[in-house]
């Protein structure tokens, strides 16, 4: 059956993806979106998107009946789920093949054998692929589960029935802590996803996680796409994945990958899953399967030159898989990184706020569901784009991947760029000397972002910059006219920088510096003086707008360069960087130094007193209520502090403009 | 385009000569201007920072638009007047951009004697409001002064054009509605008070800007009151009680911003009624001029050297290029603006008047600025040009010259001596802006002149008392005078008696002009009723 309409369940950058290749496959894609994505990229990128319910997902992506109805609504033969919200729900699969729709994805029943952790590692037990040993089955008696960890010998590693990407799972590496661990865990699985039962199962500390790419066509022929390699993960949460797995030899990599179609063969498997694996030694374990395209799946698509969304929709279409195993072979290495809006100085907490700039480089696939200008909310996963590049070999891809970190800026949220960075730099990731938990124990070292070779060149430039940008280059009005006047003053020829315009940049460690930015005679020449008296003096011309030339003695040096929403923003060879200037007068106290007082506004009566001496107080309030002119008055704090000398009694009258309190500056 | 073509010869030793010699005036120049930048003494500075306040320059950096030009105006006034007072008299005027529109600012210098007025800071003062008032430019005083300097009462006291100016052009100007701001930055008492009072909007700094009309000592000495200064005219008083100020500010820098925005909301900026052309570096350097002017009085300059070194790609439209030749007249563009320039090349004769009222007169007709370039002896003297009414054509050409309502400019760039400076726009017929360069000099008339006519004056005595002379004699009697003129007719005398703006050397003009220009060009064209031309 041909599918006319595709209804895309999802949204950001698989949303987009998905379209591209059905509108490729002569399919009309139709999104749907929440209210605080009514403008979001997807939307606009699809076309047609129809609105099913509020921003918090549980209102909107995760509403069965909504999606269903939106489907209906515009005709859609066909949905696809994407990944995450309702990808591995068996009874959303239940509900689209009820309405008459083709679900994207495994047949209901497989969706809830994979959908449970025990029943997955039955699964695989049945079809001969190795477990890690453990417990059979959830347990959920405490007692029981102590002892049955005992005897496995630490570490074990507790997981919740029902979880899954590293969600619900707790690591017990101390006999001490065992009976608490349990216990948490056991809560945990009942608050989160509200299941009894944990899995116990052996820990491999230095494990390699390798996963496998199949697709089936749902009547027992399946092919494995190779595998990924995702062994660089923060707690669980993937970070750079490649393919395919390098530094393993090929033969049990062939062997995992023969074990991962023979689970789906025993299952008649549908539509596309990765088959999850933990590599140690050469031993392998299964861990579970995704059933559902991956995050990940661009490295698969770049090593194969298979588009596996398009794959997917042959499957869906029931024309087949349309290629057999010998067809596919490796082709070169991907590698892809995951840029996320997190703050990596907050543990990584999602950084929400608007993209005010995002800028990321050229040459190389990027999967985003944003562009600048886009929010990101705290309703969804906070990934910003991933980052694909595809090289002969792995050294060069991961060369590639360094570089175009480097060239990528983004302002408004904090990312993890420069963590990435280091990774894609790190001497121990190139040698592959990692593991699931490798990231976990240095990330002190890998947040700290690497030193520029030439960063008083780069401030530099952006001080000047800063100055020549509110000019305009052969501008006839004098007043703003680049190259003639910027900051002139009479008597140049004294001391240039008696004029020196003062800039105050910030740069991307939050350090800032007052520079001089001094005009010179000669055209286009500047002395930048720093605040600690170094000087620097650059050439600087706008060859084309946006592009300026860079003299510095005998080096030149090509840049892009552009202002806006409140930042500097350079492309240069040793990355893209952005400073924010200081705006001329920006008055950064606010009202720090405001009123203390608090007065009364009118003659009257003071009927309550709302705060106690010594008490803490934000701004705004209510210090006391008064009486006056048949009105209740609230007598507000302008400012946060301590609530002091409090001079008011219930009853008393006060004058107009009387001081009733103090706010006194908190002591920090 | 007509391109000029310099005859000039850059190796020779007249060249050198006067090249060298210019050098040594531009750098006296500049070092007279770092010693004006600096402002008071050292220990008064340095007061004035512990106290959290900004020196004045830096007030005026951090106030207007990042990289842009400053045109400071009589930067050099009072030079030499006072002791203890740098040029500069205690205040910075000038033109900068704030928010993208031009604006007049006025700023005291606290550190010069507490920003105290003296007659000429005064003057300095009301020049620039006339500056502003002419080309409705937002006028933004940072006041910080001491008020009056009392010892100069005599100066700056009773008379038009003293402080009293301030207040009654401040009026004038709101009247026209010329915006204007004050931004209380240090205590004003008494008249200092009214500058701020009678501004539009008032922002004060908390704890720093005061004020009273009789400040704590004379309030008590007057009426026996006790009061705070901070109650009697503080910020935080006078925004919330008296209403006199209207924004509180926290510091200088928080002044600066709030004065910031608000002449961003001043209205829609007026835009220039011309349209310059792409702005081109003239064909010849300009740094050539420094050796064309000539060193030697006796010896005239090629002024036509000059401008092909003034205007864009020395593309200069002459008019009349062979009619009275003692004075060129025509049109070129600096820095895109198109201006009509009138340079003298010799005593002024008959044709030389004529061909002067006929250009302006074509000016007026075509709304093109004029730009007098003035180095001239005075007009020719004798029977013959006597009788062809010499009078008469002088007078047509001061007519013409001060009836022209087009924005008009003059640089004295050599000797510009008697009736001769006064038709060349000199400062009694309001140009917009008046400079000189280095070498610019000005008098009734020239040393020697004036030293041979008193000569002749005593010998003429000496004659009827029957006395007699020797050379020696004569020579005595001549070499005060000489110098006293010497003294008299020098750029940096008139810079520091305001009677020009500013000093300017010869590589700044094109950029000080320009921004003249363009400055002018946003106000209301006027229309020029020129006065009766004797024929």
């Amino acid at each position: 059956m041909k599918i006319k309409t595709l209804l895309i369940a999802n949204r950001g950058e698989i949303a987009c993806r998905i379209a591209r290749t059905a509108r490729a496959s002569g399919i009309t894609p139709v999104g749907v979106h929440s209210d605080a994505d009514a403008n979001a990229l997807h939307v606009r990128e699809i076309g047609h998107s129809v609105c099913i319910g509020g921003g918090p997902a549980s209102e909107s992506y995760l509403k069965i009946d909504a999606v269903i109805d939106a489907a209906k609504s515009v005709g859609a033969d066909a949905i696809h789920p994407g990944y995450g919200f309702l990808a591995e729900n068996s009874d959303f699969a239940r509900a689209v093949e009820a309405a008459g729709m083709v679900f994207m994805g495994p047949t209901p029943d497989t969706l809830e054998r994979f959908g449970d952790k025990a029943s997955a590692k039955e699964a695989a037990v049945a079809a001969s692929v190795p477990v890690i040993s453990g417990a059979e089955g959830a347990r959920s008696d405490p007692k029981e589960i102590a002892n049955e960890v005992r005897a496995m010998g630490l570490p074990v590693l507790l997981k919740a029935v029902g979880g899954g990407g590293g969600r619900g799972q707790r690591l017990v590496t101390d006999e001490a802590t065992l009976t608490e661990d349990i216990e948490g865990a056991l809560r945990e699985a009942k608050s989160t996803f509200g299941s009894e039962g944990l899995l116990l199962e052996r820990f491999l500390p230095e494990a390699r996680h390798v996963e496998v790419q199949i697709a089936g066509d749902g009547k027992g022929h399946v092919v494995h796409l190779f595998e990924r390699d995702c062994t660089l993960q923060r707690r669980h949460q993937k970070v750079i994945e490649e393919a395919p797995a390098w530094g393993l030899p090929r033969a049990l990599l062939d062997k995992i990958a023969q074990d991962a179609v023979r689970l789906g063969e025993t299952l008649d498997y549908r539509g596309l899953g990765t088959v999850e694996f933990l590599v140690a030694g050469d031993e392998y374990f299964f861990l579970e399967v995704n059933p559902r395209i991956q995050v990940e799946h661009p490295v698969t698509e770049a090593i194969t030159g298979l588009d596996l969304v398009s794959l997917h929709l042959r499957i869906a279409e029931g024309t087949g898989l349309g290629l057999v195993q010998d067809d596919l072979k490796i082709n070169g290495h991907a590698v892809e990184a995951r840029l996320y809006a997190e703050d990596p100085a907050m543990q990584f907490a999602p950084s929400t706020g608007t993209l005010t700039t995002l800028s990321l480089p050229a040459g190389l696939r990027i999967d985003s569901g944003v562009e600048e200008g886009d929010a990101v909310t705290p309703f969804y996963d906070p990934m910003i784009a991933k980052l694909v590049v595809h090289a002969a070999d792995r050294e060069t891809a991961l060369a590639q991947l360094a570089t175009a970190l480097d060239h990528v800026a983004v302002e408004g949220v904090q990312t993890n760029r420069a963590f990435l960075t280091a990774l894609a730099r790190n001497p121990e990731f190139e040698q592959m000397q990692v593991h699931t938990r490798w990231i976990d124990g240095k990330l002190d070292e890998l947040t700290q972002a690497g030193p520029l070779a030439r960063p008083e060149l780069w401030k530099a430039a952006a001080a000047i910059l800063f100055v020549a940008s509110s000019r305009s280059e052969g501008s006839a009005n004098p007043w703003e006219n680049r190259d003639t006047f910027t900051g002139w003053r009479l008597g140049l020829g004294g001391d240039v920088m008696e004029a020196g315009q003062r800039v105050t940049l910030t740069d991307a460690t939050e350090t800032s510096e007052e520079l001089r930015v001094g005009p010179i005679k000669a055209a286009d020449t500047y002395i930048v003086l720093s605040e600690n008296g170094d000087a620097v003096t650059l050439a600087m011309r706008e060859i084309t707008p946006g592009r300026w030339r860079i003299n510095k003695g005998d080096d030149v040096f090509l840049i892009d360069a552009r202002q806006h929403a409140g930042v500097i923003e350079m492309d240069t060879p040793e990355g893209r960087l952005v400073f924010r200037p200081a705006a001329p007068l920006a008055f950064a106290g606010g009202d720090a130094a405001a009123d203390r007082a608090v007065a009364s506004p009118l003659t009257g009566m003071i009927v309550e007193i709302k705060v106690a001496d010594g008490q803490e107080v934000a701004e705004g309030d209510v210090i006391a209520v008064m009486e006056s002119m048949k009105l209740e008055i609230s007598i507000r704090a302008a400012a946060a502090g301590i609530a002091s000398n409090i001079s008011i009694s219930n009853g008393d009258m006060v004058d107009r403009g009387q001081v009733i309190a103090e706010i006194l500056p908190s002591e920090e | 385009m007509t391109k000029m073509k310099s005859l000039l010869d850059t190796g020779s030793d007249d060249f050198r000569e006067n090249d060298a010699l210019y050098r040594e005036k531009v750098d006296e120049l500049h070092a007279l201007r770092l010693t004006q930048r600096v402002g008071g003494p050292e220990k008064a500075r340095d007061r004035h920072v512990e106290k959290g306040k900004i020196l004045p320059r830096e007030r005026i950096e951090r106030l207007i638009d990042p990289g842009t030009p400053f045109l400071e105006l009589g930067e050099l006034a009072g030079l030499n007047m006072h002791k203890g007072v740098p040029p500069g008299a205690g205040i910075i005027t000038g033109i900068g951009v704030i928010e993208g529109r031009q604006c007049m600012i006025i700023a005291n210098d606290a550190t010069v004697k507490g920003g105290t007025y003296f007659g000429i800071t005064c003057r300095k003062h009301v020049r620039a409001q006339k500056i502003a008032w002419k080309n409705r430019l937002p006028v933004i005083t940072l006041v910080d002064s001491g008020g009056a300097f009392l010892p100069d009462q005599a100066n700056l006291f009773p008379d038009e054009g003293q402080f009293g100016s301030i207040f009654h052009q401040q009026i004038g100007m709101s009247g026209d509605g010329v915006p204007q701001i004050a931004v209380v930055m240090g205590p004003c008492t008494a008249g200092g008070a009214y500058i701020p009072a009678l501004c539009d909007e008032v922002v004060i700094v908390r704890g720093q800007g005061f004020m009273y009309l009789g400040g704590p000592e004379l309030t008590f000495a007057a009426t026996g009151e006790k009061v705070e200064a901070e109650e009697l005219g503080g910020g935080k008083m006078h925004c919330s009680v008296s209403g006199v100020t209207d924004h509180l500010a926290e510091d200088d820098a928080h002044a600066l911003a709030i004065t910031r925005d608000i002449v961003s909301h001043l209205g829609e900026k007026p835009q220039p009624r011309k349209t310059p052309t792409e702005p081109r570096a003239p064909a010849y350097p300009t740094e050539e001029i420094y050796g064309i002017v000539s060193r030697d009085p006796k010896v005239p300059t090629d002024n036509r050297e000059i401008i092909a070194r003034l205007v864009d790609d020395s593309d200069f439209h002459e008019f009349k290029p062979l009619y009275g030749d003692t004075i060129m007249t025509g049109w070129g563009r600096i820095n895109g603006h198109e201006v009509g320039i009138i340079a003298n090349t010799g005593v002024l004769f008959v044709e030389a008047a004529l061909k002067a009222t006929h250009f302006i007169n074509l000016c007026v007709q075509r709304d093109i600025p004029l730009l007098f370039l003035a180095d001239v002896n005075g007009f020719m003297v004798g029977r013959e040009v006597e009788q062809m009414g010499i009078a008469k054509a002088g007078a047509k050409m001061i007519t013409a010259m001060s009836s022209a309502r087009v924005p008009k400019f003059t640089i004295i760039t050599g000797g510009s001596y008697g009736a001769g400076y006064l038709a060349m726009l000199g400062r009694p017929f309001q140009p917009d802006a008046m400079f000189a360069w280095p070498t610019g000099r000005s008098a009734i008339m020239g040393p020697e002149q004036a030293a041979s006519v008193l000569a002749q004056v005593r010998a003429q005595i000496h004659e009827r008392e029957g006395k007699s002379w020797t050379p020696e004699d004569e020579e005595a009697f001549k070499a005060p005078i000489r110098k006293e003129y010497e003294d008299f007719q020098g750029a940096y005398n008139f810079a520091s008696n305001l009677w020009i703006d500013s000093v300017i050397e010869p590589c700044e003009t094109r950029n000080v002009i320009a921004l003249m220009l363009d400055v002018t060009s946003r106000r209301a064209k006027v229309e020029t009723n020129f006065g009766v031309f004797r024929m």
